[in-house]
C-alpha cells in the first residue's frame, strides 16, 4: 500500500502541477480579486500540499519498515479488471459504428464468456441471455423511456 | 393541505405507483447481492426516470433507496455477507440465528421493523421538512456558502480509513466543479477547446462511473470465487409474535428515533445509524449477554434503524439541497437532472411534486413490505444469479445511462474514465462518495461565496455576524473536528494498551 501511496501521491501531485499551469491562463476579469483563477488555485494548492503529506507519511513508513505490506497482488483479478476495461473500450468505439444491439451482444457475450472461463451447455446460454438482453434493453429504453441509444 | 392533497393525487397515478414498484424491487435485488449497494441501483435507475414524471421518477429512485436498505438483510442473513453497509449490524445476530434453523424469523423480523422504521422516518420527514424549509427561505449568499461548507464536512465521516485522503479526494471533486464556464464571470476554464466541456461535466457519467462502473471492475477481479448459502430449503418470511414486539417496544423506538436523526444529520448514514441503535439496543436488553449469538433484539435495532434513515437523509437534502450521504447525493443528481434544485425554493414553486416524494417514499417502505415478504424465496434465489453474467449487465446498463444524458459518446468515455478512477480511488482508501460531495458542493460554495463577497463590499465579517451563517460554520467545524479527536482518543488508547 505504502509504494502505491507514493505512486498516486506523486501523479497527483503532477496532474494537479499541470492544471495549476492551466488556471494560469484562464482570461480573469477585470482585475478581480475573486476571479475565476481564485478557487482552482487554493484548491489546487491544498491538494498538492496534502498529496505531499501522504507522500511524506508513505517514505517515512517505508524507511521505519522493511517488512513493508504492500496491496494485496492478485494477478488472475488484475488481469480480469484490465482485460474488462479493453473489452469495454471497444464496445464504446463500436457503439455508433455497429449500433447498440449489436454491439451489446458482442459485449456481453465477449465478456461473460471470458467470465465464464469454458465452452459448453452454460456459454451458449450466455449467448441467448445476451442477445435478449441487448434487445430488450434497447425496445425498452427507445421506445418506452424515449432515451436516445446509438 | 392544498399541495398535500396534489401530492397525494399525483402519487396515486398509476405511472408513479408502477415505477415505485418496479424501484423498489430492483432495489431489494440489489440490496440482497452483496456488492452492490442501493447507491448503485440509485445511479443505475436514473436513466430509466429521463422520460418520467418527477414525481414517478423520484418515485423510482426513493424505492430503490428503501428496498435497497431493507434487502441487505437476506445476504446478512443467508450468507454472513452484508448486502449493504447498512446492514453489517444485522449480520452479527441474523446469521447465527439462521445457522440455529431461525432464518425465516431473522428475515421476517427484520423486514417488520424495517416497515416500523422506514414508516416513522416518513412521519417525521413530513412533518420537519416543511417548517426547515420555511425557514430557509430567507437565506442569502452567505447562509448557502455556509450550506455547502457543512455538507462538504460530510466528507470527513465518509472517508472512515483516512481523513487525510478522504479530502484530497473531495478537492479533487471541488476541483472538477471547477470546469466549464465560470457562472459568475462566464469566462471559460479548462475546456481544452472541447465543446463538451463548455458547460462542464455532466453529472449522470460522473455518478455512474463512481459508483457503479467501479463496483463492476471490483466485481469482475473476484468473479469465479463462490459463497455457500445457509439451508433455505422451505424458506418462509416468519414474523415475531405481538408480545416478541411490545416486549420490545423500547429497542424499536429508540432505534427508530436514532435512525432518523442520525439520517437527518449529514454525513452520518445507514451504518453508522445501525451500529448506534445496537449499542443502544444492548443496553436496553434484558440479555445483552445473548447478543452476536442469535439475539432477536440486535436485528430489531440494527433493521429498524438503517431504515429510519431513509426519510431523515431526505430531509437535509430536500429543504436545504445538501446531501447527507453518497445515496442522497446521487438522488439529489437525479432531481437536478429533471430540472428540479432542491432548496426551499422547491418547496414554495413546487410543493406537490415535494408532497408527491413523501407520499411515493411511504409508498416503497409498503411495497417493501408486501413484496419482500411473499417474494423472499425469489429474492434467495437471485442470490445464485452467476456473475459472469450479471456484471456485463451492469456495465451495459451504464452505458445505457451514460449515452441517454446527451446521446453523447463523450459522456461514455467520461464514464470510463471515472469508473477507473473510482476503482483505484476505492483500492487506495481514497474512496469515491468524497468525489461526489465535492462535485456537487464545491461549484454551489464557490458561486455563493463570491455572490456573498460582491455583494458585501468585499466584507468578510458577514460570514461570522450572520448568526445562522455562523451557526453553520460552527457546527461545520464541530463536525471536522470530531473524527480527528476520535481518531487521536483511539490512537491514544491503543498507545497505552500497548
Amino acid at each position: 500500500m505504502r509504494k502505491a501511496d507514493m505512486v498516486t501521491s506523486l501523479a497527483i501531485i503532477i496532474i494537479s502541477g499541470f492544471f495549476l499551469l492551466q488556471t494560469a491562463q484562464i482570461k480573469s476579469a477585470s482585475g478581480a480579486i475573486l476571479g475565476p483563477r481564485f478557487f482552482p488555485y487554493i484548491v489546487l494548492l491544498t491538494i498538492i500540499v496534502l498529496s505531499l503529506a501522504v507522500l511524506f507519511f508513505a517514505c517515512k513508513q517505508t524507511k521505519n519498515d522493511d517488512s513493508s505490506e504492500e496491496m494485496e497482488l492478485n494477478i488472475s483479478g488484475k488481469v480480469k479488471v484490465i482485460v474488462t476495461l479493453f473489452i469495454s473500450f471497444i464496445y464504446v468505439l463500436l457503439l455508433e459504428k455497429i449500433g447498440f444491439v449489436f454491439a451489446s451482444i458482442l459485449f456481453m457475450s465477449v465478456l461473460g464468456l471470458f467470465f465464464y472461463g469454458k465452452f459448453d451447455k452454460k456459454a451458449v446460454r450466455i449467448v441467448i441471455f445476451s442477445c435478449v438482453c441487448s434487445w430488450a434493453l434497447f425496445s425498452l429504453f427507445t421506445r418506452f423511456f424515449h432515451t436516445l441509444l446509438p | 393541505m392544498t399541495a398535500l392533497i396534489q401530492g397525494l393525487i399525483g402519487a396515486l397515478q398509476p405511472e408513479a405507483v408502477i415505477f415505485t414498484a418496479i424501484g423498489t424491487v430492483l432495489g431489494i435485488i440489489f440490496g440482497a447481492l452483496p456488492g452492490l449497494t442501493s447507491t448503485m441501483a440509485v445511479a443505475l435507475l436514473i436513466p430509466v426516470t429521463f422520460g418520467l414524471t418527477p414525481v414517478a421518477g423520484m418515485g423510482m429512485l426513493v424505492g430503490a433507496f428503501c428496498g435497497g436498505t431493507a434487502g441487505g438483510s437476506i445476504s446478512s442473513t443467508l450468507l454472513r455477507i452484508p448486502g449493504t453497509p447498512a446492514s453489517i449490524c444485522t449480520t452479527f445476530d441474523a446469521y447465527p440465528m439462521a445457522q440455529k434453523g431461525q432464518a425465516g424469523l431473522a428475515l421476517g423480523t427484520s423486514l417488520l421493523v424495517s416497515f416500523i422504521g422506514g414508516l416513522f422516518s416518513v412521519g417525521v420527514l413530513m412533518f420537519v421538512a416543511p417548517k426547515l424549509a420555511r425557514f430557509a427561505l430567507g437565506f442569502g449568499p452567505t447562509e448557502y456558502f455556509s450550506l455547502a461548507v457543512l455538507g462538504l464536512t460530510v466528507i470527513a465521516s465518509v472517508s472512515s480509513k483516512s481523513l487525510i485522503k478522504g479530502i484530497i479526494a473531495g478537492l479533487i471533486g471541488v476541483f472538477i466543479s471547477f470546469i466549464g464556464t465560470d457562472p459568475v464571470t462566464g469566462m471559460v476554464r479548462y475546456s481544452f477547446g472541447i465543446p463538451n466541456l463548455l458547460s462542464g461535466l455532466n453529472l449522470l457519467p460522473v455518478l455512474i462511473g463512481l459508483f457503479a462502473v467501479s463496483k463492476a471492475l471490483e466485481d469482475a477481479e473476484t468473479i469465479g470465487t463462490s459463497v455457500e448459502l445457509t439451508s433455505n430449503k422451505g424458506l418462509k418470511g416468519q414474523f415475531p409474535s405481538l408480545g416478541t414486539l411490545i416486549k420490545r417496544k423500547w429497542i424499536i423506538l429508540s432505534s427508530a428515533i436514532i435512525g432518523t436523526i442520525v439520517g437527518i444529520l449529514p454525513g452520518a448514514g445507514c451504518s453508522i445509524a445501525s451500529f448506534v441503535s445496537y449499542d443502544q439496543a444492548k443496553r436496553l436488553s434484558e440479555t445483552p449477554e445473548e447478543f452476536g449469538k442469535g439475539c432477536i433484539d440486535g436485528v430489531i435495532a440494527s433493521e429498524t434503524s438503517n431504515n429510519a434513515v431513509t426519510g431523515g437523509a431526505l430531509v437535509p437534502m430536500l429543504t436545504l439541497g445538501i446531501p447527507g450521504d453518497s445515496t442522497t447525493a446521487v438522488m439529489l443528481g437525479g432531481l437536478l437532472i429533471h430540472g428540479l434544485r432542491p432548496g426551499p425554493l422547491l418547496f414554495k414553486d413546487t410543493p406537490e411534486i415535494i408532497y408527491g416524494i413523501f407520499a411515493m417514499l411511504l409508498l416503497a417502505n409498503v411495497f417493501m413490505f408486501i413484496f419482500q415478504s411473499f417474494g423472499i424465496r425469489l429474492f434467495v434465489k437471485i442470490l445464485k444469479i452467476p456473475r459472469y453474467i450479471l456484471t456485463p449487465f451492469i456495465l451495459v446498463m451504464c452505458t445505457v445511462g451514460a449515452y441517454g444524458v446527451g446521446g453523447s459518446l463523450f459522456d461514455v468515455f467520461i464514464m470510463m474514465l471515472f469508473g477507473v478512477i473510482g476503482y483505484f480511488f476505492n483500492k487506495l482508501n481514497y474512496g469515491v462518495a468524497p468525489i461526489v460531495l465535492g462535485f456537487i458542493l464545491g461549484g454551489m460554495a464557490e458561486t455563493h461565496f463570491r455572490r456573498a463577497f460582491f455583494m458585501y463590499r468585499g466584507d468578510l465579517s458577514v460570514f461570522v455576524t450572520r448568526p445562522v451563517t455562523l451557526l453553520l460554520l460552527v457546527f461545520s467545524l464541530i463536525l471536522i473536528a470530531l473524527p480527528i479527536m476520535r481518531n487521536h482518543m483511539q490512537r491514544k488508547k491503543a498507545c497505552s494498551a500497548a
